[in-house]
């Protein structure tokens, strides 16, 4: 039987884990002739192309937005949505229903991407530190950082002491902390165990005591 | 090839509408009728009715009579949702397979989508007699707060149906798009906020239209809340109140208290026009001298409007929710449309114009918006099919972006030309998997555009752990408790080694009808498994 308790927090080291997408080919376009319509193949063609180059793309040059430059604050909420909007037109697989699979799923691809570019881009402060990311070289967004972003506020407390709130459990986590510290899991787990007790509703202890209690768990 | 059509498949009544000559119309059947009511009745005689005819047995062969089950569709058995709804629907319900609810009639047992799918199969035969062909393909709408198991079983039932499900759609949206198509100038915005009352959900989306694309901005939800609430809460005084008369306890009574429901949403619907309404009871039973128990009842709008004042304020909280996580204020919108019966209730209306200190639209039909939408989306879907049809797209257009990076297309493709603009719709909940340490570790965000995906990477909890188990949970909040558990997907033959060195790719993938397909994939062996996921307990 399988360990419920197996899928463990994420590696936050992780930048890029998508594997890039095999390139669609041309050469599988329909071979009816009155079905082709002059323009569709070369659209196709793009389709295909941006589906390959997808990891090459910054989230700015898939959407078409110019990026900032000194003095320049970089495009508007506007101009965000807007381009989001053509994006969409360009790649939505909805308008590509009639198209060959391979093209209809580089489509997909390239929407999925941009949607998450998007998500990026429109929300004011991911957007800012996207941009640091971009003048790194780092031309996407970890999916830790976006799913982190709305929830920022809630991040986990890096210690005990910054999870209590009262006074009466404060002792209990700094001494937890110290255990955890020296590495002695079980006397950790009883100072959680007592901090617990005074802050029965703390989910971040709570949080940090199942931790604790998995570790131990897996030394076993 | 057949014809599409769209289909709001409600918790009360079921709408079917079409494109027809370029306009989309609602379809009604010969008696005149637009609304199919949701109910599914099994008659002694071994029959199944559907519709109105159903809908009348609710009085006498309750518990017969299946109603309600798009509050149930895609829930577990053992969800609050179900073990509520147990307490007060009066028809049988059983554990099936998979921790699904089965409906039980007459020693016959049913899924609830194969429920959905004859009042679908209706609507399917009321249009194909209206529009004089066959009808094989449709777009089927969700309250927009539906997860990925709900959708999921209304496609099953449209499937059922013989309906090819071109899209499971969002009502409000669906209502947006009948409302907005051909009103926004070329460059313009405009935002509006779509409030949803219905018989058994509420939503509030959020949108920005512009002439070629809708695109929800956000949206929120509460799947349990709605008409039936408001008229649980009026069978309740109705009940105390024959109590006080006639020392008769209706609650004894499986069929009176299903009378009183019904009779309920009557006296409810004739309070939205009146001030005070009387409703008198025969024959409720017999006292132990054989004569007939017997109640007369006068309901006011002011006693119900107390009664329904905090359901109505849950609704205006998830309104003011919905504002929050769209980082929006109430002067970012213009108009606030309304979808769903209930939202003719006065009450509902001055509440919400309390709170975005503006009138409502009244002009939509609240019954017909969202079946109109579904036909214009059908439509333009089936459009795309067709190339002989389409339109060609706009061409190319060079990129600036192409020229600061070579390895990109110099070129974007063309846009493409449609009928009606393109939704761009959102995923309601946040999806994520449980961790070990007993939390949700979101994957993907709710309101984020659909088609999507994200892949994360998990590392192993145990040393020699030559399996993991991904836990699949819908939902805000990182407890548990706070979220729905999807199902889950076990990946084995992992290499054995010590914790946090194995690592696993789990990649979600939502399609544009907010279905979920979860893989994962052990990057070492390029061993993966994927599933779409199956609700309840796995063996
Ligand atoms: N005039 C009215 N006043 C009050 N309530 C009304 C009125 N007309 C209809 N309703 C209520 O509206 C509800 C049905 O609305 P509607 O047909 O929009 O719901 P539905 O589409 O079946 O449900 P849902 O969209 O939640 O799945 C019922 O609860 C009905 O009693
Ligand atoms: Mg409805």
């Amino acid at each position: 039987m399988v360990d419920r308790r197996s899928s463990l927090p994420p590696r936050p080291s992780q930048a890029n884990p998508s594997q890039p997408r095999p390139a669609g080919r041309i050469n599988t376009m329909p071979l009816d002739l009155d079905a082709v319509d002059l323009v569709v193949p070369e659209d196709h063609h793009l389709v295909l192309s941006w589906a390959e180059a997808l990891d090459q793309a910054d989230y700015l040059a898939l959407l078409d937005l110019a990026p900032p430059r000194e003095g320049e604050p970089g495009p508007n909420d506007e101009e965000i949505i807007d381009a989001f909007h053509t994006f969409a037109e360009r790649f939505h697989p909805d308008s590509y229903a009639d198209a060959p699979h391979d093209v209809r799923e580089a489509a997909l691809a390239v929407f999925r991407r941009g949607a998450e570019a998007y998500r990026v881009l429109r929300d004011v402060s991911l957007r800012q530190r996207y941009y640091r990311l971009l003048e790194a070289g780092t031309l996407r967004m970890s999916p830790e950082e976006i799913a982190h972003a709305e929830k920022g506020e809630r991040k986990r407390p890096d210690t005990a002491r910054q999870a209590v709130k009262t006074a009466a459990a404060a002792p209990f986590a700094a001494e937890a902390d110290a255990q955890l510290a020296a590495g002695d899991l079980k006397k950790a787990r009883l100072q959680l165990q007592l901090a617990t007790m005074k802050e029965p509703d703390n989910e971040d202890l709570a949080a940090m005591l199942l931790d604790v209690e998995a570790r131990l768990a897996a030394r076993s | 090839m057949g014809h599409a059509v769209g289909i709001d498949l409600g918790t009360t009544n079921t709408v079917v509408a079409a494109v027809v000559d370029g306009t989309a119309r609602v379809l009604s059947d010969d008696a005149g009728d637009r609304l199919i009511p949701s109910v599914v009745a099994f008659p002694p005689n071994g029959g199944v009715l559907v519709g109105r005819r159903a809908r009348e047995r609710r009085r006498i062969d309750a518990q017969n009579t299946i109603h309600s089950v798009k509050r149930l569709i895609g829930r577990a058995w053992s969800s609050e949702e179900v073990v509520r709804a147990r307490t007060y629907l009066p028809f049988d319900l059983k554990e099936g397979a998979h921790g699904l609810p089965l409906v039980v009639s007459r020693g016959r047992t049913f899924d609830l989508h194969t429920i959905s799918a004859f009042v679908l199969q209706r609507a399917k035969k009321l249009a194909e007699k209206v529009l004089g062909g066959t009808v094989d393909a449709a777009v089927i709408t969700v309250p927009a707060s539906f997860n990925d198991r709900q959708r999921a079983a209304t496609k099953a039932a449209g499937s059922e149906a013989g309906l090819r499900v071109l899209r499971i759609l969002n009502e409000p949206t669906a209502a947006a798009l009948a409302y907005g198509l051909g009103r926004t100038s070329p460059g313009a915005h405009e935002r509006v906020a779509v409030y949803d009352l219905g018989g058994g959900t509420f939503d509030l989306t959020l949108l920005d239209l512009s002439s070629n694309v809708f695109e929800v901005l956000g949206t929120a939800g509460d799947s349990f809340l709605g008409g039936d609430d408001l008229d649980l809460l009026i069978v309740d005084e109705l009940r105390a109140e024959i109590l006080k008369q006639t020392r008769f306890d209706p609650r004894g009574d499986v069929q009176v208290m299903e009378r009183l429901s019904t009779d309920a949403e009557q006296v409810k619907i004739a309070l939205s026009d009146r001030e005070e309404v009387e409703i008198t009871f025969r024959d409720l039973a017999a006292f132990a001298d054989g004569h007939p128990i017997g109640a007369t009842i006068l309901v006011r709008r002011a006693s119900f409007e107390r009664l329904a004042a905090p359901l109505v304020e849950r609704s205006i909280e998830v309104c003011r929710e919905a504002l929050a996580v769209a980082k929006l204020g109430i002067g970012d919108f213009g108009d606030v449309l309304l979808v769903g019966g209930s939202t003719r209730i006065p009450l509902v209306r001055r509440k919400i114009e309390q709170f975005f200190q503006r009138p409502p639209r009244t002009d939509l039909d609240p019954d017909e918006v969202v079946a109109i939408g579904a036909a214009i989306q059908a439509d333009a879907l089936v459009r795309h099919e067709r190339p002989e049809h389409g339109e060609p797209r706009s061409e190319s257009a060079r990129t600036a972006s192409g020229r600061r990076n070579p390895a990109l297309p110099s070129a974007f493709p063309g846009r493409a030309q449609r009928a009606g603009p393109l939704l761009v719709d959102v995923t309601p909940l946040t999806l994520g998997v449980e961790t070990v340490s007993g939390f949700v570790e979101p994957v993907i965000e709710r309101n984020t555009a659909v088609p999507c995906s994200q892949t994360r990477i998990f590392t192993t909890a145990k040393d020699g752990q030559g399996a993991i188990t991904v836990r699949v949970f819908q939902g805000e909040g990182r407890s548990l408790g706070e979220n729905v558990l999807l199902g889950e997907l076990s990946l084995d033959g992992l290499r054995e080694a010590r914790r946090g060195e194995v690592q696993v790719e789990v990649t979600f993938a939502l399609d544009a009808d907010g279905i979920l397909q979860v893989s994962a994939r052990d990057p070492e062996t390029a061993r993966a498994v994927s599933a779409t996921l199956k609700v309840g307990r796995t063996s």
